[in-house]
């Protein structure tokens, strides 16, 4: 049940009540996983020719990308929605302690090890040394209370014995660890009054709100400076925009819906992600008295059809929350549309006045049709509904069930927890180790969420990029894999663009 | 209200009635052009609307047809012919021919009615289309007005079916354009008129919706009874409604009608008369100000007028209030040829004339005095002449015939002549007296003490045995004292008294009696004699006017001339045969002047 090629972490694994043991472990682990490196180091050395000739890494330049949604701020303070612009290019400029790698699993950033003690209620964190924010100055344990002390009141922090250490008030700190992997928990120096220094691979070079973000490559980063030398994206282009701007070699990356990777012209690089985005219904203001009446929307729904069409084959269709690629089980959660039980159940559901209200995001016009759809679908089966776009206007009457684009990374469990946390609904999770281990506690999660028809499963979708020939990344590293956007890991060759920003 | 006021109105009532009547044929006249030109105005626009349906629905009839000639549909139409053909391609088809045409709506719908792909609403496809079964009964290259149901509701558009075949399979392309906002604002549209589309409900239990230029609008139910009429009639109508704040609209509705000439909606094509109100009540308002302008100006102008047409008048009534207060010579000057000057020439001669005849009326009136004086004296004269005579005669005829007897005769004689020549001295000196009435002496004086002591004085003729008068006296005694001369004051009683008694030589009742007043006192003295005449009444107090035989006429003339004297009024009352009662109110603080002496 775990991922495939799912790339080993060196972030010590959160163990058990014994203070100091993980990282003992983790140590031991290390020493005993080195030959396996080095075997690993050969075997990339033997792969390395099969990386083209004109996509060896090469410094310097400029990535220009653009994308469809807009920023109006660049405060790691300001807490992001996960898997929207932000959180993805927050960790380019801002890093915490620890961080997440593209399989969700808390790896270390700042910090280089921690320590679980006090029965659980202290973390200790030792930090990394040479590590320097955008402006020059060093990072030690005190910039770090500097910086973190004023963000959850439940914990006292103090500097001991060169170590960072989080006590809990009361409670544990366990939650503590994927807190601090947030780039709300990012480990900044105030610069100025509304200006703050990172200690991430670029630095903020220019930002206007809605409009651009230049991030510069940060020569005294700690894990080494990125390829490129500078950064641009440009935000809220259109789709046909950054198409005419790709083909023009006006932009060097993209950002294409995978609903329309069909559509683009033959000669664009194209790479796509896993079905890393769950399109599903979510009804977070349910009552138990509407359970009839969501399981009729979900036996009314042609899953295949919006598939088909609307989705254009890209992804599938799904009844389950997380996909088949991450947990192998996913098959088992139908969704095939079965019009007589959908009908069978909207005539035991009293008739609303003005029937059934349908939201979705005005920006997000697949979601837009998947709702138009939706109502048809459900007329068949006797249910009256429409759309509504969101944000609502003032006043209006919250929907009754929202078209959601929830991003999913590979971290299974962590998956389930976003998904149980967007629905308000607390539900038996999986221990992230045990999800790993014992896939029954994660089908079971699955199964508790779903059982609580507050979610209707649609369709799994990748997420797609388009690239120009200039784009770089190494293959064994595929940074598109998971929908993420490193620009730390690609590189652009050295032919001059022929349109530069207007 | 003085005739000035009147006239003033009347100039002032028919101003304004002039400028009344002349507002109200102003008005009448311009809502009549202005209505006749609203009427006009909507006409026209609904004349461009209709050219607009008829171009905006050939141009609907070419993009249609070229789409279904582009190259993309007939692909589509190959690929219906093979056996699982896959539609995710087309999915955007309809929105592209939609935004490559500037249209908006397009389907692509295959010949079994299933919807390929749709511009207005792309979920839509795999379903059937809702008027698929009239496809059949339209004609190719013919636009037609149609509901499309959206996703946010009904829609009218105007359409345009056309056809692109491959094989046994046909594609069939539905395209048109929306009749919403967008259309209303293309048509032009003078200033105060609106248009609106109505749509009619898309479903029987559905809303209908109202369209103006910019979007959709709020229900308006005082447009219910037009709409009513229209799908009643299915024709145009032209109703005047009010909406909610009161106004006038003239709505002008046109039906749209589908296939099976079924009404699907309505061009209402609206004009306020709040152009017509604002004029009108510009022309109201102006009407009014010339009104009060010209009642001001008539005001104004009719005082002006009033005052030289009235100001004669005025000096007519003023010179005739002069007249009736005694100044007969007053005379009026005005100086003007109508009728007014020769009322005052004959007002001024008619003065000249009053004094004329007065002077001449004095005139006579003091000849006749004279006459009168002369006639008494003559009268009284004669009395003790003839006997001086025909004593003188008899002492003339005793010494030539008798001159023994004559010392006798002469001595008889000479007392009797003596006797006439004292009569005709006591004559003389009454005249004197009347002629010499002294000033009052003026002190305090007890009127009722007067009256007691003079009818002590009266008492032996009061009580005489053969005609007795009895005496009534009422004497008030809050009277009190007054300022008078005490000894004229008794004269004039005494004069009175003694009128009384000769008014009863056959006896009677005299009255005599004081009473207070607020100011003064009051003297009656009255007798139950044989009354007055009432020419004697008018007459009784002119000097040498009496009724009795032996009377100087002087007696009452002189108790006026005192009562005047002191200030005093003297007025009688009698009837014949009933008596008559003199009355004197003196007062107590008489005039300065001391009354109308020398007057």
């Amino acid at each position: 049940m775990r991922p495939p090629d799912r790339t080993s972490s060196l972030a010590p694994r959160r163990s058990g009540e014994d203070d100091g043991l993980s990282g003992g472990r983790a140590s031991a682990r290390r020493r005993a996983s080195a030959p396996w490196i080095a075997l690993c180091g050969a075997f990339l050395v033997f792969l390395f020719p099969i990386v083209e000739a004109s996509s060896r890494p090469v410094y310097g330049g400029k990535l220009r990308v653009q994308m469809r949604s807009t920023l109006g701020e660049f405060n790691p303070a300001v807490p992001a929605v996960p898997g929207d612009a932000k959180s993805a290019l927050l960790p380019l400029v801002f890093e915490g302690l620890v961080g997440t790698d593209e399989g969700g699993t808390v790896v270390p950033k700042l910090a280089v090890e921690w320590r679980i003690g006090q029965g659980g209620q202290r973390l200790s964190f030792r930090l990394r040394t040479n590590v320097r924010f955008h402006d020059g100055s060093m990072m030690n344990e005190a910039s770090v209370l500097e910086s973190l002390r004023t963000l959850d009141a439940r914990y006292q922090m103090e500097a001991r014995n060169a170590e960072v250490v989080f006590t809990a008030g009361d409670g544990s700190a366990g939650d503590l660890l994927r807190q601090l992997a947030s780039p709300r928990w990012a480990v900044t120096r105030a610069t100025g009054p509304a200006t703050a220094a990172g200690t991430g691979p670029f630095s903020l070079a220019g930002f206007e709100p809605g409009k651009r973000i230049v991030l510069r490559a940060f020569e005294g980063y700690w894990g080494g400076r990125p390829f490129v030398d500078e950064l641009e994206i440009r935000m809220g282009r259109s789709e046909r925009d950054q198409m005419i701007d790709l083909q023009l070699n006006r932009a060097d990356l993209i950002d294409i819906p995978a609903t329309d990777a069909r559509r683009v012209g033959s000669g664009i690089r194209l790479p796509v992600s896993e079905p890393v985005d769950l399109i599903a219904i979510v009804f977070r203001n349910r009552r138990a008295s509407d359970e009839p009446l969501v399981r009729a929307i979900n036996h009314s729904v042609d899953r295949a059809s919006i598939h088909q069409i609307i989705a254009q084959r890209q992804g599938s269709p799904t009844g389950a929350l997380l996909p088949q690629w991450l947990t192998g089980y996913a098959f088992l959660f139908t969704g095939s549309r079965d019009l007589s039980l959908a009908r069978r159940l909207s005539s035991s559901v009293p008739r609303r006045t003005g029937g059934l209200t349908l939201g979705y995001p005005s920006s997000d016009g697949f979601l837009k049709s998947v709702a138009e759809r939706l109502t048809l679908d459900l007329r068949e089966a006797g249910l009256e509904a429409r759309t509504v776009a969101l944000p609502a206007p003032p006043g209006s009457t919250a929907p009754d069930g929202v078209l959601t684009r929830i991003r999913l990374t590979a971290d299974a469990a962590g998956s389930l927890e976003v998904i149980s946390t967007l629905l308000d609904q607390p539900a038996k999770l999986p221990d992230r180790g045990s999800a790993l281990d014992n896939p029954q506690d994660l089908f079971e999660g699955e199964a508790g969420i779903l059982a609580s028809w507050r979610v209707v499963p649609l369709l799994h979708l990748p997420v797609s990029f388009g690239l120009s020939e200039r784009v770089g990344y190494t293959r064994l590293q595929d940074v598109f894999r998971f929908g993420q956007w490193r620009f730390e890991d690609i590189w652009v060759q050295p032919t001059p663009a022929t349109g530069g920003t207007p | 209200m003085t005739f000035r006021t009147r006239l003033l109105l009347a100039v002032a009532g028919a101003v304004a009635a002039g400028s009344i009547i002349g507002t109200w044929i102003l008005l009448t006249t311009t809502r009549g052009v202005l209505e006749e030109q609203d009427e006009q105005r909507r006409l026209t626009i609904v004349g461009q609307f209709r050219r607009e349906f008829q171009s905006r629905g050939a141009e609907v009839v070419r993009r249609a047809t070229a789409i279904a000639r582009d190259e993309s549909v007939i692909r589509i139409a190959i690929a219906l012919n093979q056996e699982e053909p896959d539609f995710s391609p087309y999915f955007n088809s309809g929105s592209e021919f939609a935004r490559s045409q500037s249209l908006d709506f397009v389907e692509l719908v295959r010949s079994d009615g299933r919807i390929i792909s749709s511009a207005q609403w792309p979920a839509r496809f795999g379903y059937r289309h809702p008027s698929f079964a009239l496809f059949g009964k339209m004609e190719q290259g013919t636009p037609f007005l149609d509901r499309q149901e959206l996703p946010d509701g009904v829609a009218l558009g105007l359409f345009s079916l056309a056809h692109a075949t491959a094989g046994d399979q046909a594609v069939l392309v539905l395209a048109g354009i929306r009749l919403d906002e967008r259309f209303l604002a293309s048509l032009a549209l003078s200033a105060g008129m609106r248009l609106y589309l109505h749509l009619e409900p898309g479903a029987p239990g559905g809303e209908a919706r109202l369209i103006d230029s910019a979007g959709l609008s709020k229900p308006r139910s005082y447009f219910r009874e037009v709409i009513t009429d229209v799908r009643r009639q299915n024709e145009e109508v032209v109703r005047t409604v009010s909406d909610e704040t009161g106004q006038q609209l003239s709505v002008h509705a046109l039906p749209l009608r589908g296939q099976g000439e079924k009404m699907l909606g309505a061009l209402l094509v609206v004009s306020s008369t709040a152009e017509l109100a604002r004029i009108t009540s510009f022309i109201r308002t102006a009407g009014a100000f010339a009104a009060a302008g010209g009642i001001l100006l008539g005001i104004l102008l009719g005082w002006w007028a009033t005052r030289n047409i009235t100001r004669p008048v005025q000096k007519l009534v003023s010179g005739a209030h002069k007249v009736a207060g005694g100044q007969w010579d007053t005379r009026v000057y005005v100086f003007s040829d109508d009728e007014i000057g020769e009322l005052a020439k004959s007002f001024n001669q008619m003065t000249s004339q009053l004094v004329d005849q007065k002077e001449r009326l004095v005139q006579a009136e003091r000849v006749a005095a004279w006459r009168e004086l002369a006639r008494r004296l003559a009268h009284e004269l004669k009395n003790p002449l003839f006997p001086l005579q025909i004593t003188v005669e008899n002492m003339q005829r005793a010494r030539a015939t008798c001159p023994d007897d004559f010392d006798e005769v002469f001595e008889e004689s000479s007392r009797a002549i003596l006797a006439e020549l004292a009569n005709l001295k006591n004559i003389i000196s009454r005249f004197s007296d009347f002629a010499k009435m002294p000033q009052p002496e003026i002190q305090t004086v007890d009127l009722n003490e007067i009256a007691r002591e003079l009818l002590n004085l009266f008492q032996s003729q009061l009580g005489r045995t053969d005609h007795p008068v009895r005496c009534e006296v009422h004497l008030d005694g809050s009277v009190g004292t007054i300022r008078a001369d005490p000894e004229q004051i008794r004269r004039v009683l005494q004069n009175l008294v003694l009128n009384a008694l000769d008014a009863m030589p056959e006896g009677g009742t005299l009255g005599l009696r004081t009473r207070d007043e607020s100011d003064g006192v009051v003297l009656e003295v009255s007798d139950s004699g044989v009354g007055l005449t009432e020419e004697e009444r008018e007459r009784i107090f002119t000097p040498y006017y009496t009724t009795k035989q032996h009377g100087t006429g002087l007696g009452l003339a002189i108790v006026q001339s005192i009562i005047s004297d002191h200030g005093g009024r003297i007025s009688v009352e009698s009837q014949p045969g009933k008596g008559t009662t003199f009355r004197i109110r003196l007062f107590r603080n008489p005039p300065a002047n001391g009354g109308n002496r020398g007057k």
